[in-house]
């Protein structure tokens, strides 16, 4: 008994159950934008595709208005997949053709190329372009078939493979297949061809299926395998036209066509699908005057299913669009163009199927122009993950690097399921491509370093994976980033007095550089008598700038300076200035560049503050020069100075503290004093050459002739620090005679 | 404990019977039934109906009339020649049936899809000189309606005759009244109005006459415009013209002579 009422019970609840709607969540589609595209006069069939959030639309046109009929130019024009207007359009190769059978079709690529054919039907030929990938310029057209009047191209991408179709009256349908760069075909249909535009689609693992109206007016699928096309005839003859085709994720395919009547069982809009290409199962999802072109179907990345067609309800010659979530039946109620009449529509999807665009022939103007609509709706079911490389950066530091964050934003899953991503700089990935985990609350992955030259761009390319599922995000979702790997920057510190020396005005300086005023203004580029460095940094062609540079001293924090324009120059204190001591003091210069890559660099700059210690010197004399004896070498024998720090081979000074007098004085310390560094004559005698007698001194350079001049000696070490013994006293007479520059005689 | 037992059981017997009748009531009814639909259309008014054609005034029915179709049936396709006046390929030429007492434009070719081609339904005698094309139309869609007077010709793409264009007021350029000339094929146009047209889902009802070398156009028996040929030409069949889009009814066909 009691099992008898257990099973009475679960029959109860299977009955109930069968009231639960499984629909959750999801809205008719609704129409957001429409207008007409100004400037697209006179256009037929025009083309369509997106990529990621972009809208491309294709569509030869004459620039001369109404009553022009035949067709210039294959055109494009671009718009944001939520804008309201068009932002960018071009040209994508001449054209010369009757208007009714000059079209332009176009596709994206994984990587975002987006490719146009178009028929120039007064040529008879097919032409192809491609704009690449964030491009403005149609790279130049090419020819891809020529022969007997051929039009309504259309044109699939898989990877960098391209398949394009065409028809020809009376005649089978045409593909042709570029892989690797060539082009191969072309391969033909089984049947005639009705002349009405037909369809390629391609899918994982590069499945290609094409769908056309016979000539006997069935909807015919053909699938290439490679090397020719087998034909299914899903309808019989006059039975079915003006078909699409697409291909899922998992390899399903979907073809969608309208019946020939205008009521009844062969009426309206059909669906068929199959896994195999093979077997197919049909359906009539609505009943109805279906006229005006292609049936577009696409199946997004999710698995959802979008419709586009035109259909005369109530009178009028409208688009239409609905979609139909995956794991249901039925579709959602329509959203309508509100313009009429139209015909001859093309759809494309964007954002993962969360917006459909539909183009068309809008008639209701003369000449006819292109006819835009958004409509949203769709959940956007599709998967999607938008990789972020290190935060959105323009340019990633790698240097010392092997790998790179990454990070996605914009996620499009299902919280529930497991995902895993994989990736690929350069192109979209492959099964050559290893999946790894992908934590949703953490959704940050590590990429290696791309193998590319500093400072040049690089894409990469994710792909996530709803395990659960089994669906693959597509196409790929791409980021680029400019990969810096190392600092391209210089920087220096140095004896500050030696950049002061080069300063014409330094009135300005810190108190403590004020000693410079009449101090020595030279010396020994690493020695500083005082706890300041010069610092110049500046920026040699790093691609990311240079930030900032920092100084420190035997690990401490250091000081950071920024620069402003690429460039720090400065007088700055010495690192760890704290613990400061006489002696050597190596400062450790780190530069940073914008995309965080940093050199390093140490200069063994010396702190001396200690004056050197003169103890003798033979007798200095003074020679000379023989073209003008204002200039004298003064040569000392014998010095004998030490320092505590300063060293050249066996000197321990690194020049002299010199000073002009017309008299002899008792402090020669008021006198104007100018370092010079010496030359080694031999080991123990130093000489400095060509020392003007007039030198620092502030009277009028005096007339020729002879007089003694009083030349003061000190002598200085690396830092600057002067001897602080009585100067030595050199006496030269001299006749004051100046330079002169003679120049070569000029016969006229 | 039996009668819980029992009471149980008839509260059990109904859930099931209450699941198993929703569960009938809700599924597929059999092959016999047509199935929902299962894409729906937005609500919209329901077609409007073609009402009766205007009555054709007394006057026409004279001793002159050089022809007249009232498209009782197909065969009355037979005293007309269908051309298009744009480069078109075979399986798309604009296609024309009898439907209902009415000449119907149905669009293009086998798969009768709407097109832009120039399509033209001629009738009559090359040599018919000065007369008037009087003509019935409904526009359901198509927005363009014309007719044509003196035709000459064998390529209708280099064809030579005079031409009135009419676009519906729901079109963007409306109102526009477009006569011309056209001279191997060339269109040079004679007069213009944008003071009316006609209106969709409407019978009207649309006249030209050539007289030597006037050309006159009435819509619903008010003149539209008029112009004068220095140069006209001479003979030719009539016509009537719309575009290859469809959706557009003809009826009660007059030619008549003065």
């Amino acid at each position: 008994m009691r099992r008898y009422l257990l099973v009475l019970s679960l029959l109860a609840l299977i009955g109930l159950s069968a009231q639960i709607s499984p629909v959750s969540g999801q809205s008719n589609p609704q129409r957001q934008v429409e207008f007409t595209i100004s400037n697209s006069n006179n256009h037929k069939f025009p083309g369509i595709t997106a990529y990621n959030d972009k809208v491309y639309i294709g569509a030869g046109i004459n620039s001369a208005g109404a009553g022009v009929k035949d067709l210039t130019r294959a055109w494009s024009w671009s718009l944001g997949d939520q804008a309201s207007s068009v932002s960018w359009e071009a040209q994508i190769g001449a054209m010369d053709g009757y208007a009714d059978y000059s079209s332009v079709a176009m596709a994206a690529s994984s990587n975002g190329d987006i490719y146009a054919v178009w028929s120039s039907s007064k040529e008879n030929r097919i032409y192809f372009s491609r704009l690449p990938s964030g491009g403005t310029v149609w790279e130049g057209r090419q020819t891809i078939a020529s022969g007997r009047f051929m039009f309504f191209p259309q044109i699939a991408v898989y990877g960098s493979d391209i398949y394009v179709i065409w028809n020809q009256s009376s005649h089978p349908l045409s593909l042709m297949v570029r892989k690797n760069g060539n082009w191969s075909g072309p391969y033909l249909t089984q049947y005639n061809t009705y002349s009405v535009a037909a369809s390629v689609a391609t899918g994982p693992s590069g499945h290609v299926a094409i769908s056309y109206s016979t000539q006997d007016l069935a909807t015919a699928i053909a699938i290439f395998n490679g090397t020719s096309l087998s034909n299914t005839n899903l309808t019989g003859s006059a039975r079915g036209a003006d078909s699409s085709i697409s291909i899922d994720a998992n390899g399903k395919y979907y073809a969608a066509w309208r019946g020939l009547d205008s009521s009844g069982a062969y009426s309206g809009v059909f669906l068929g699908e199959s896994s195999n290409g093979v077997n197919w199962s049909t359906r009539q999802l609505v009943s109805g005057d279906v006229k005006g072109g292609t049936v577009n179907v696409i199946v997004d990345g999710g698995g959802t299913l979008h419709l586009g067609w035109t259909a005369l309800v109530s009178g009028s010659l409208r688009g239409y669009y609905t979609y139909r979530l995956p794991g249901q039946s039925n579709f959602m109620t329509a959203a309508s163009t509100s313009t009429a009449p139209l015909f001859n529509s093309r759809m494309a999807i964007s954002s993962g199927g969360r917006y459909a665009h539909l183009v068309a022939e809008n008639h209701s103007n003369y000449p006819q122009k292109v006819l835009y609509t958004r409509f949203a709706g769709a959940p956007g079911t599709g998967i999607s993950a938008t990789p972020v490389i290190a935060g959105g950066a323009n340019s990633v530091g790698v240097q010392g690097k092997t790998s790179i964050s990454v990070s996605f934003t914009d996620l499009r899953v299902v919280q529930s399921n497991t995902y895993q991503v994989r990736w690929n700089w350069g192109s979209a990935p492959t099964d050559a491509n290893p999946w790894q985990a992908l934590s949703l609350a953490n959704p940050t992955i590590s990429v290696s370093v791309p193998n590319v030259t500093s400072c040049s761009s690089a894409t990469l390319y994710t792909q996530i994976k709803d395990v659960t599922t089994g669906l693959v995000e597509v196409p790929a979702k791409t980021d680029s980033v400019v990969i810096d790997s190392d600092v391209q920057a210089r920087a220096r510190v140095s004896n500050p007095y030696v950049a002061l020396a080069s300063l014409s005005n330094t009135d300005s300086l810190a108190a403590e550089l004020a000693l410079s005023k009449g101090a020595v203004g030279a010396g020994d580029p690493l020695h500083t008598r005082i706890a300041v460095v010069y610092l110049d940094a500046y920026n040699a062609g790093d691609c990311s700038g240079v930030s900032s540079v920092t100084l420190s001293h035997n690990g401490s924090s250091g000081e950071t300076y920024k620069l402003v324009n690429d460039r720090y120059q400065g007088f700055v204190p010495l690192p760890d200035l704290m613990n400061l001591v006489t002696g050597e003091w190596p400062v450790t210069i780190t530069i940073q560049d914008g995309a965080g890559n940093t050199q390093e660099t140490t200069i063994p700059i010396v702190f001396d503050d200690q004056a050197p210690v003169f103890s003798s010197v033979g007798t200095p004399t003074a020679t000379p020069n023989p073209q003008a004896d204002i200039l004298q070498d003064l040569t000392f024998p014998n010095v004998v100075v030490s320092d505590n720090l300063y060293q050249n081979g066996t000197r321990e000074f690194w020049g002299v503290w010199l000073a002009n007098s017309t008299s002899i004085v008792g402090d020669p310390s008021t006198l104007n004093w100018i370092s010079a560094p010496v030359e080694d004559v031999n080991s123990t005698t130093v000489r400095v050459r060509n020392w003007s007698l007039t030198a620092g001194l502030t009277e009028p350079l005096p007339t020729p002739g002879e007089r003694t001049t009083y030349i003061y000696v000190r002598f200085l070490d690396g830092a600057g620090n002067a001897t602080t013994a009585t100067p030595l006293r050199i006496d030269v007479t001299s006749n004051f005679n100046p330079v002169k520059v003679n120049l070569p005689a000029v016969m006229r | 404990m039996q009668r819980s037992s029992l009471i149980m059981s008839v509260i059990v017997g109904l859930l099931v019977l209450g699941g198993l009748g929703l569960v009938l009531t809700q599924a597929p009814q059999g092959a016999a039934q047509t199935p929902a639909p299962l894409v729906t259309y937005p609500d919209f008014p329901p077609t409007p109906t073609v009402g009766p054609n205007p009555t054709a005034p007394a006057g026409l029915a004279s001793n002159n009339l050089l022809f007249q179709s009232d498209f009782a049936d197909a065969s009355a396709l037979a005293a007309w020649q269908f051309v298009d006046q744009t480069y078109v390929l075979p399986d798309l030429a604009a296609a024309w049936e009898v439907n209902n007492g009415r000449l119907v434009q149905v669009g293009s070719g086998a798969a009768r899809n709407p097109s832009s081609n120039e399509a033209a339904a001629l009738v009559g005698d090359a040599a018919w000189q000065d007369y008037t094309i009087r003509t019935s139309f409904y526009d359901e869609y198509n927005g363009v309606v014309g007719l044509i007077a003196r035709y000459q010709g064998t390529e209708p793409t280099q064809s030579s005759y005079y031409r009135v264009r009419l676009y519906s007021t729901e079109h963007q350029v409306s109102p526009k009244v477009v006569l011309e000339k056209v001279v191997d094929g060339v269109a040079t146009t004679m007069a213009e109005s944008k003071t009316t047209s006609f209106s969709p889902r409407a019978w009207h009802t649309l006249a030209l006459s050539v007289q030597g070398a006037n050309v006159q156009v009435q819509l619903d028996d008010q003149m539209l415009v008029t112009a004068q040929d220095t140069n006209p030409l001479p003979n030719g069949r009539a016509g009537l013209f719309t575009y290859a889009i469809g959706g557009i009814f003809f009826d009660d066909v007059r030619v008549t002579a003065p």
